[in-house]
C-alpha cells in the first residue's frame, strides 16, 4: 500500500495502461501541458504520437476517437470540463453508445471519455456542471465516478480495458485536494457495478456520488455523536449501478437519502427513489425518501451563490433528520 | 492507365446491381411489404461502382447512404443485405440495424442517420491506421449536404494537421435532401470540394457519370494516400434523378435540370462505350442485365421466405455486459 493523491492515482492508471498496451493513447485539448494536471508529464514519457493535442473540436474529437477505437486502438479522450461534453453529445449519444447494438456486435467502441466535472470553484454555469445525468438515460454507455484515489486508479484501469465505452468522471475538487488515500500496489483494478460501503450504520442509508461521498461522511461523523448510525454507500459506477448493495442496506436501515451534485429533476436520486417504490422495495421504507441535489437552476458564479446551490454536509444532515423524524411511527 | 476488360465488365455489373436493387427495394416499399427506407442512387450509380473497384480488401470504407453500391461493391452479400432491408433474421444485423447496417468482414462501416457523423469517425480510423503504420486507406463517401455539416471542417483540419491516409469522395448530385444549393451554399462558389484548398488538401472535380474516370481518379488518390502522400478529395459531379427517398413528393424538382442529366445517364453511356470498343454487344449486355436482375429477385424471394426477427434478441449487444443496464 502507498499513499497517493487522487490526481496522481489517475495519472498512474494512464501511465500503467499505456505501458501495458500500445494501442492505448490519449487525445484531447492541451493534454500535453494539462492545465488541471492529470495528464501532465505523460507526453515527455510517451511522446506526441501517443499524447495527442487536438484542435478545439469536441464532437469531432470524440468521433475521431470512436473511429480509431473501431479500428483496433484504445483511445482515452479528455473533454476538459464535463459541461463541454454537450458539444460532443451527437457522437457520444447517437454514435458511441449505440454502435455495438446497431451493428449487432460487428463493431464495438472501446473508448474512455475522461471528464473533469463538478463545482466548488465559482467557475459558473459552463465550467461547474455535473452532466452525468444527461448521459445516464443513454443505453450503451458505462459511467464511472470515483471518490477515492484507490478507486480513481482502479476504475480508470478497468475502464481502459473495457470493451464498452465509458464516461469517466473526475471531480475537480478531488483532483486538487491534498489528501492522500491508500492505494494497493500492483495491477489494481476495481470492477464496475460494485458499490463500496464507506461507513456502516443501522439507522439510515445514504447513497452519495463523487465529491458528495465526503459530504455524506462528514454528516455521518457529526450524527454519530447523537447515536445515529449512518450507512454511507458509494456506488463508484453510475452505470452499472449496484442497486443490490443499495437495497440490501435499505432493507437493514429502512431509510434512504440520496446525495448528488447533479440537479434534482430526473437525477440519480430520482432513479433510485423510483426503484425504491417498485416491487418488493416498496415495503422496505419506514420514512419518505430524501433527495439532496442541486436545484433546477444554472450554476451561479460567486462562492456565496454557488455555496447555496451545491449540496453539502449540512444539507445532508438536515435530510437525515427529516427521515429520522418518522422514527417510532 | 489501362483498364482491363474484366474490370470494365465489373464496373458495368456493379452499376446495374445498385440500380436494380434500388428499383426492387422501391417496388416492395410501394407494395407495403418493406419497412426500410430507400434513398435511391438513380443516376449516380457510377460513383459507388468506380470507387469500390479502386480499393483493396483491407481498405476501410465509410459508405454513402444513397443506394447500396458501396456495400455491394465491397462484397457485402446481396442476400444478407436484402434480408436486412426487409427486416428478417438473415439480415446483416438481424433486422436491428436496418439501413444503418455495417459489414465489418468487408471493412464497410455502419451508417449514422445524422449525416456528418461519419466525417470525424473516418478521420479517426485513418489516424488509427497511420498510428499502426499500416498500408491501408480510409475512404469516406458522402454527399455535398453531409460535407457541408460543421464537422467537415474538423475532418479536413485533422486530416491535414495529422497528414492522414484519408480519401474523401464528395458526391455533388445537385440536390441536398429537398432543396437546392442556393439554400446550402453561398452563391458564386467554384464548386463544393474546393473548400479543401484552404487546408492545402489536393482536390479535383470529376465527371461522376463516367464510371471509368471515377475509378481511375479514385485509384490515383487511393494509391497516393497508401504511399503516405496524405489526404485528398474528389468532387464527383452528377445528378440525383429520383427523389431524396422513396416517398419524396418531388414537387420541387426542376424537370429541365433532371432531363438534361438523364441524357448523360451513367449506365446508358457506359453501355454505349462497351459496344463501341467491341467488348460487348447488345445481347451480351442483356445477358448481364438478366444475371443481375435474377440475383436481386432471388435475394428478395429468400428474404420474403425468411423469419422476422425474434424479440428474444432485443437486449443483445447493448454492451458486453449481459442484458440492459
Amino acid at each position: 500500500m502507498r499513499k497517493v493523491k487522487y490526481m496522481q492515482a489517475l495519472k498512474e492508471a494512464l501511465r500503467e495502461e499505456m505501458q501495458r498496451d500500445s494501442s492505448v493513447f490519449l487525445l484531447g485539448e492541451d493534454i500535453q501541458v494539462s492545465n488541471l494536471g492529470v495528464t501532465a508529464g505523460l507526453v515527455e514519457q510517451f511522446g506526441k504520437e501517443r499524447v495527442v493535442d487536438t484542435p478545439i473540436h469536441e464532437n469531432a474529437i470524440v468521433g475521431a476517437a470512436m473511429g480509431a477505437a473501431m479500428e483496433g486502438m484504445r483511445p482515452v479522450v479528455e473533454i476538459m470540463f464535463s459541461d463541454f461534453a454537450f458539444l460532443a453529445a451527437d457522437n457520444i449519444i447517437n454514435q458511441v453508445a449505440q454502435w455495438r447494438y446497431i451493428t449487432q456486435g460487428q463493431f464495438h467502441v472501446p473508448l474512455v471519455i475522461r471528464m473533469p466535472t463538478g463545482g466548488g470553484f465559482a467557475y459558473g454555469p459552463h465550467h461547474s456542471q455535473s452532466t452525468e445525468t444527461h448521459f445516464f438515460q443513454t443505453p450503451g454507455l458505462l459511467i464511472a465516478f470515483p471518490s477515492t484515489a484507490a478507486d480513481a486508479k482502479g476504475l480508470l484501469k478497468t475502464a481502459i480495458r473495457s470493451n464498452d465505452p465509458v464516461l469517466f468522471l473526475e471531480h475537480m475538487l478531488l483532483c486538487l485536494e491534498n489528501t492522500e488515500d491508500e492505494i494497493p500496489d500492483g495491477d489494481h483494478l476495481v470492477p464496475f457495478g460494485k458499490a463500496a460501503i464507506r461507513r456502516e450504520g443501522n439507522d439510515v442509508t445514504v447513497v452519495a456520488f463523487g465529491a458528495m461521498v465526503k459530504q455524506a461522511l462528514i454528516a455521518a461523523e457529526s450524527l454519530a455523536g447523537e447515536s445515529v448510525g449512518v450507512e454511507v454507500i458509494d456506488p463508484r459506477t453510475i452505470v452499472p449501478l449496484d442497486t443490490r448493495t443499495i437495497f440490501a442496506s435499505v432493507a437493514k436501515t429502512n431509510r434512504l437519502v440520496i446525495v448528488e451534485e447533479s440537479r434534482l429533476r430526473g437525477g440519480l436520486g430520482a432513479e433510485l427513489a423510483a426503484q425504491a417504490s417498485t416491487g418488493d422495495n416498496f415495503f422496505l421504507l419506514d420514512a419518505p425518501i430524501e433527495r439532496v441535489a442541486a436545484p433546477n437552476i444554472p450554476v451561479p458564479c460567486t462562492s456565496v451563490l454557488e455555496g447555496a446551490y451545491l449540496p453539502n454536509a449540512e444539507k445532508v444532515i438536515a435530510a437525515i433528520r427529516r427521515t429520522l423524524a418518522y422514527r417510532g411511527n | 492507365m489501362s483498364i482491363g476488360n474484366a474490370l470494365r465488365l465489373r464496373l458495368y455489373r456493379e452499376c446495374l446491381r445498385t440500380r436494380f436493387l434500388d428499383e426492387a427495394h422501391q417496388k416492395y416499399i410501394k407494395q407495403g411489404r418493406c419497412q426500410s427506407m430507400s434513398h435511391p442512387a438513380t443516376g449516380q450509380e457510377a460513383i459507388s461502382a468506380g470507387i469500390t473497384a479502386a480499393l483493396k480488401p483491407e481498405d476501410i470504407l465509410y459508405p454513402s447512404f444513397r443506394g447500396f453500391g458501396d456495400y455491394l461493391g465491397r462484397g457485402t452479400d446481396m442476400n444478407a443485405l436484402v434480408a436486412e432491408l426487409m427486416g428478417r433474421q438473415g439480415g446483416v444485423t438481424r433486422g436491428v440495424g436496418g439501413v444503418h447496417l455495417g459489414d465489418r468482414a468487408n471493412n464497410v462501416h455502419a451508417l449514422a442517420g445524422c449525416l456528418g457523423a461519419a466525417l470525424s469517425l473516418a478521420a479517426g480510423s485513418a489516424l488509427a491506421v497511420k498510428m499502426r503504420g499500416e498500408r491501408r486507406v480510409v475512404i469516406i463517401h458522402v454527399g455535398e449536404g453531409a460535407f457541408n455539416t460543421p464537422d467537415s471542417h474538423a475532418m479536413m483540419n485533422m486530416a491535414a494537421i495529422w497528414d492522414l491516409p484519408l480519401v474523401m469522395i464528395i458526391t455533388n448530385n445537385q440536390f441536398v435532401e429537398f432543396s437546392y444549393h442556393d439554400v446550402h451554399f453561398p452563391p458564386n462558389l467554384d464548386g463544393v470540394g474546393c473548400r479543401a484548398d484552404y487546408y492545402k488538401i489536393p482536390n479535383k472535380r470529376v465527371d461522376g457519370n463516367d464510371v471509368e474516370l471515377v475509378y481511375s481518379e479514385t485509384l490515383a488518390i487511393v494509391d497516393a494516400a497508401r504511399a503516405g502522400k496524405g489526404p485528398a478529395l474528389l468532387e464527383m459531379v452528377t445528378c440525383r434523378i429520383g427523389g431524396h427517398y422513396d416517398a419524396d413528393p418531388l414537387t420541387y424538382i426542376d424537370k429541365e435540370l433532371v432531363d438534361e442529366w438523364k441524357r448523360k445517364d451513367p449506365v446508358d453511356q457506359y453501355e454505349t462505350k462497351l459496344q463501341a470498343i467491341g467488348l460487348a454487344d447488345q445481347a451480351a449486355l442483356e445477358a448481364i442485365r438478366e444475371v443481375v436482375k435474377n440475383e436481386v429477385d432471388v435475394a428478395f424471394k429468400l428474404a420474403l421466405a425468411d423469419k422476422p426477427p425474434d424479440p428474444a434478441c432485443l437486449f443483445d449487444h447493448v454492451t458486453e455486459m449481459d442484458g440492459a443496464l
